[in-house]
């Protein structure tokens, strides 16, 4: 796949996230322990692509590099790396692209660094090719998503409205659910397609395979404007003017096409995919090798649909159910871990218990506490027999149980 | 093992009885008045020589109809006698509804529940030359489980796969098929999608077309009733979509597989088109040699290249038709005793009995009626003519033209696009929506506010012939859209105004008949009460009278009614005062009276002073807030004299 270049973009700052971005950049924030931007990076090299360029903030290059380094990817499929630095004043991602298009020397595969996924991105690639397209955008009604931990709200999976001509998969308009504000007039765009169909049932992934010729057209966006909100949706608009650059197109993710996919931005995203993306996660990283096991039954712990490295230490009697304890955890005695992400370094004393929770980096869980659908941020602390549900304990407001 | 005893009980489910048709004889559109003359009534227009009634009346003889009623207005109400003795014995009920003074299907379907003649579910055929080649067995069942599902269910329509030339769309729930979306009757080619149509996953559709047909519950008909302004099936239609969650009924929209076909003509257009597709025998088994039922005295042969001739029944015998007409010629019926020159070429098109072509004619796509005389060397293409006419040999008619009855066709005109020839002055009193003037011995008719006979929308905008909507906004708002008010809101003024003007024209000025048609224009314009009351002050503040303030205080009093029905909570006060602020600004020598006409409507309890003074802090020009000052003083001082006579009355 030599006529494409792949574009990451490893520059979001997370802002949907605060609590976890606080201390990390959202690229390199843990997804079952790797760093995030890894997975984006291996379905673009999975999708044959030789020639990549990642956009990141010069201070985090070197880690970046480090990381895949060891990650080994490059091993298994190899091409070259080009780390494109940039700077703060750029704060749309439209920017970023257009001060840097001279890098981008063909048609490029660009993706954000938060589409985790092991979907094979060739069937788009493929389409992208066969229909001639100027664009072609991944979208999927399988993203996976849950109500974020930290919060009581259920909130309503957060999707792109969209309308589609069904028949080809032409896209006529996309915009995200929180930028709808005036309804939508429709006389334009009826008058290119005899039927199109709105709906809400796919997310926009932020894959977009996009021709040279109309990244060009980046030097016409507006300073700060973003590559989806704004450089996206002019795209499809020119589809229906007299100059048109060429049909922006859907590739809709088959469901037999990969057994995950998420847009993780947000938390519940974040969260969800951090337990769904196991299932596919040694194939994925093999670099990380299987886990550890818990083959000693006079231990009894039991482990079920969960990853354990290799150097957690874990307690007699312990329960772990659709979890993830990284590195150099301490669980101690008799405690249960369900449905939530154990940072490294986190130590979590006898008796506790861990429900639906993201227990961030260095942070201790004291004896016997109950920590339910609550996000713990780096290195707080719960107190022993403490009882939270439902928090964000990121230490502004800490005196409320640490006291008692 | 026994079944449960449900098992049984589904069983013996009672027989629903089948649908009652309802066939609207009329079409009530002044633009088929220039053919008025020839074919009074619009369900005996002849498609391909045969009354258009019939292929409606052939085709629901295959459906599980039973009882056919046929809805005509009074004056016509022979024509549908006439139609009842042929047609009687096919059905097991075959009712004639006259009604008098009737102009719309609205109208009509008043009558019916006055008279209360319909008592179940029904199918509504609003057109009589509506023609579809299927038994709807699929259609009419999944009408029925939709009821059964839920009697809120009340009406679905019929469309067809066809893509509309009047580009009209259409909102559906792919999954329900419930309709979501319908345009408004002045934009059919746009729609508003609100975040909730995304998420129900909403189909947009402009390739479907309506086939005039509507299975209804009960409840449509009474819609009718309780709003006396509807004129047709959309009006209904519109009413439940925008009133869903105080009315919770639906539409649903039925789409007939692309294999089974549907047509119903509405304007000169369509007519020529269903002629032509009637002749093609795209609606086989509905073709016309098998459109009568019982009547001996027409007798039809179809040929090849399908040609049809209409012959005497007495004089029927074997014989080879064709080589009445030349080789060039297909898709042609011919009526009796027709003289048609071997050298005449003809095509798509239906010729009348007893007229006449003369040799090297040429005529496409056109309906020709009885006892026309067409001279040597013609161009007839795209054309409609009536009876009795004459076209002297080497015209060329221009295209799309309407020519009515006897006249002889000046060549002076066969310049003028879309010409619509008449015999006769128009009687303009019958049809208030056109007029006529005499050319080279001939009228020439035309709608009054321009607008095409020959097509019923032009760019999405239709000009009906029965309800009130000026087609001049078509020419008004293209100048007008950069001002920033809504076309929609633009034109319910416009409307507005014209009402009030003709009211105040009539003798007996009825406050009620001018807020029925307000109320109207609101539903047409699909404007908001905010817009409403803002918009009927200041169409009337314009009002010829009110240039002084004299003129203005004594309408004010004679309408009172008109106010007291608009303006009876705070907030539609403080948008009539902005009417007055706008035209404050716009007008100068209205500024000096604003004062005394805004004490002048307190004093006569049009609005309350919590109002003006609301109004009086919001207000931007200087000079008008100073000018207002007066009066907000004196209406805070009244208000504090009257606290204190209450605190006075509490001591007591």
């Amino acid at each position: 796949m030599h006529e494409m270049q792949g574009v990451l973009l490893c520059s979001g700052g997370g802002t949907r996230m605060p609590v976890l971005t606080q201390s990390a950049q959202k690229c390199l924030l843990p997804v079952v322990g790797v760093p995030m931007f890894l997975y984006p990076l291996s379905s673009i090299l999975r999708a044959g692509i030789t020639d990549i360029k990642i956009f990141v903030r010069e201070v985090f290059q070197p880690v970046l590099e480090k990381e895949v380094t060891k990650s080994k990817l490059l091993d298994k499929y190899p091409a070259s790396v080009e780390y494109i630095k940039i700077n703060q004043e750029d704060n749309g991602t439209a920017d970023l692209l257009k001060h840097h298009l001279s890098k981008i020397t063909r048609d490029a595969l660009i993706v954000s660094c938060d589409f985790v996924s092991d979907a094979s991105l060739i069937p788009l690639i493929d389409t992208f090719r066969a229909k001639n397209a100027a664009m072609v955008a991944l979208i999927s009604d399988t993203c996976v998503n849950a109500p974020a931990p930290g919060s009581k709200s259920k909130k309503p999976k957060a999707t792109d409205l969209m309308a589609i001509d069904e028949p080809h998969g032409q896209l006529a308009y996309l915009c995200g659910d929180d930028d709808f504000d005036v309804p939508l007039l429709m006389a334009k765009l009826l008058s290119t397609f005899p039927s199109i169909r709105l709906t809400a049932q796919y997310n926009d992934c932020h894959v977009y395979a996009v021709r040279h010729k109309v990244l060009q057209h980046l030097n016409k966006t507006k300073h700060g404007s973003s590559f989806k909100a704004d450089f996206i949706p002019m795209l499809i608009d020119k589809q229906f003017e007299a100059e048109s650059l060429g049909k922006c197109l859907v590739y809709r993710l088959p469901h037999e096409n990969g057994f995950v996919t998420a847009h993780a931005n947000t938390y519940g995203a974040y969260f969800e995919v951090n337990k769904s993306i196991l299932k596919s996660f040694t194939r994925l990283m093999e670099y990380r090798g299987n886990g550890k096991s818990f083959p000693n039954r006079a231990e009894k712990i039991s482990a079920h649909d969960s990853r354990v490295e290799e150097s957690a230490q874990i307690g007699r009697d312990t329960i772990i159910k659709r979890s993830i304890i990284l590195d150099n955890c301490r669980v101690g005695e008799k405690t249960k871990v369900k449905e939530s992400i154990i940072a490294r370094g986190v130590v979590i004393g006898n008796g506790a218990s861990v429900n639906n929770s993201i227990i961030c980096e260095g942070a201790e869980i004291g004896e016997n506490a109950d920590v339910t659908n609550c996000i713990v941020a780096k290195d707080q602390k719960v107190a022993a027999k403490a009882k939270i549900q439902n928090e964000m304990v990121d230490g502004a407001d800490d005196e409320n149980w640490t006291t008692d | 093992m026994t079944p449960p005893s449900s098992a049984f009980k589904k069983g013996v489910k009672k027989e629903e009885p089948p649908l009652t048709a309802v066939v609207i004889l009329d079409a009530f559109d002044q633009r088929f008045a220039p053919i008025q003359e020839s074919y009074p009534c619009f369900g005996t227009f002849p498609i391909c020589n045969v009354p258009a009634i019939n292929f409606v009346l052939s085709w629901l003889m295959r459906t599980e109809v039973k009882n056919v009623m046929l809805v005509v207005s009074g004056l016509n109400a022979e024509h549908a006698e006439n139609v009842k003795k042929e047609w009687k014995l096919a059905f097991t009920e075959f009712t004639v509804v006259a009604c008098d003074a009737v102009t719309s299907v609205g109208d009509c379907m008043r009558e019916l529940v006055n008279r209360e003649l319909i008592t179940g579910d029904f199918m509504l055929i609003s057109n009589p030359t509506a023609v579809i080649n299927t038994n709807l067995v699929p259609q009419i069942q999944e009408f029925r489980k939709r009821r059964r599902e839920n009697a809120d269910n009340v009406m679905t329509l019929l469309y067809s796969n066809r893509e509309n030339p009047e580009r009209s769309l259409l909102g559906i729930n792919w999954e329900t098929n419930k309709l979501m979306l319908f345009p408004a009757a002045n934009s059919l080619n746009q729609l508003k999608a609100e975040k909730y149509h995304f998420y129900e996953g909403v189909d947009i559709r402009r390739d479907l077309t309506s086939t005039g047909i509507a299975f209804c519950s009960r409840l449509i008909a009474t819609q009718f009733s309780d709003n006396f302004d509807f004129t047709g099936i959309d009006d209904v239609v519109r009413e439940i979509l925008s009133k869903d969650d105080i009315l919770g009924m639906s539409v649903h929209i039925e789409v007939l597989p692309t294999k089974d076909r549907a047509f119903y003509a509405y304007d000169y257009e369509s007519l020529v088109l269903l002629n032509t597709l009637m002749l093609e025998r795209w609606f086989y088994p509905l073709v016309p040699e098998r459109a009568n039922f019982q009547d001996p005295t027409r007798f039809f042969t179809a040929n090849p290249r399908n040609l049809y001739l209409e012959e005497d029944g007495e004089e029927i015998c074997l014989k080879a038709n064709t080589w009445i007409l030349g080789d060039q010629c297909f898709n042609v019926s011919l009526g009796t005793k027709t003289k048609i020159s071997h050298l005449a070429q003809i095509r798509n098109s239906c010729i009348g009995s007893h007229t006449e072509i003369s040799k090297n004619s040429q005529i496409h796509q056109s309906i020709i009626g009885k006892n026309c005389r067409i001279g040597e060397n013609c161009r007839i293409e795209w054309a409609f003519i009536g009876d009795d006419v004459t076209i002297p040999d080497g015209t060329h008619v221009p295209k799309e033209a309407i020519i009515g009855n006897g006249v002889v066709f000046p060549k002076k005109l066969a310049g003028i696009p879309e010409l619509t020839l008449l015999n006769a002055a128009l009687n303009e009193e019958k049809f208030e929506k056109l007029s006529s003037e005499a050319r080279e011995g001939c009228h020439v008719a035309r709608f009054k506010h321009g607008g095409s006979f020959w097509r019923r929308a032009v760019n999405g905008k239709t000009i009906f012939g029965v309800d009130d909507e000026p087609s001049d906004s078509v020419g008004s708002t293209s100048g007008e859209d950069d001002d920033g008010i809504d076309d929609s809101t633009r034109q319910f003024h416009d409307e507005v105004f014209e009402s009030m003007e003709k009211t105040l024209e009539s003798n007996n000025q009825q406050m009620r008949n001018l807020i029925l048609e307000i109320n109207s224009s609101k539903l047409a314009c699909n404007v908001t009460m905010d817009d409403v009351a803002k918009n009927v002050f200041a169409a009337f503040l314009e009002l010829p009278n009110n240039e002084e303030l004299k003129g203005t205080q004594e309408l004010i009093v004679s309408w009172r009614d008109l106010f007291g029905n608009y303006y009876k909570t705070k907030r539609c006060q403080i948008h009539l005062l902005l009417a007055v602020e706008d035209r404050y600004n716009a007008v100068e020598g209205f500024r000096q009276r604003v004062p005394a006409l805004v004490h002048f409507m307190y004093n006569n309890d049009i609005l309350d002073e919590e109002g003006i003074l609301e109004w009086a802090e919001s207000i931007e020009t200087a000079t008008l807030k100073s000018s207002m000052q007066k009066i907000v003083d004196w209406l805070n001082q009244s208000e504090e004299e009257d606290e204190e006579e209450e605190e006075e009355s509490d001591e007591e």
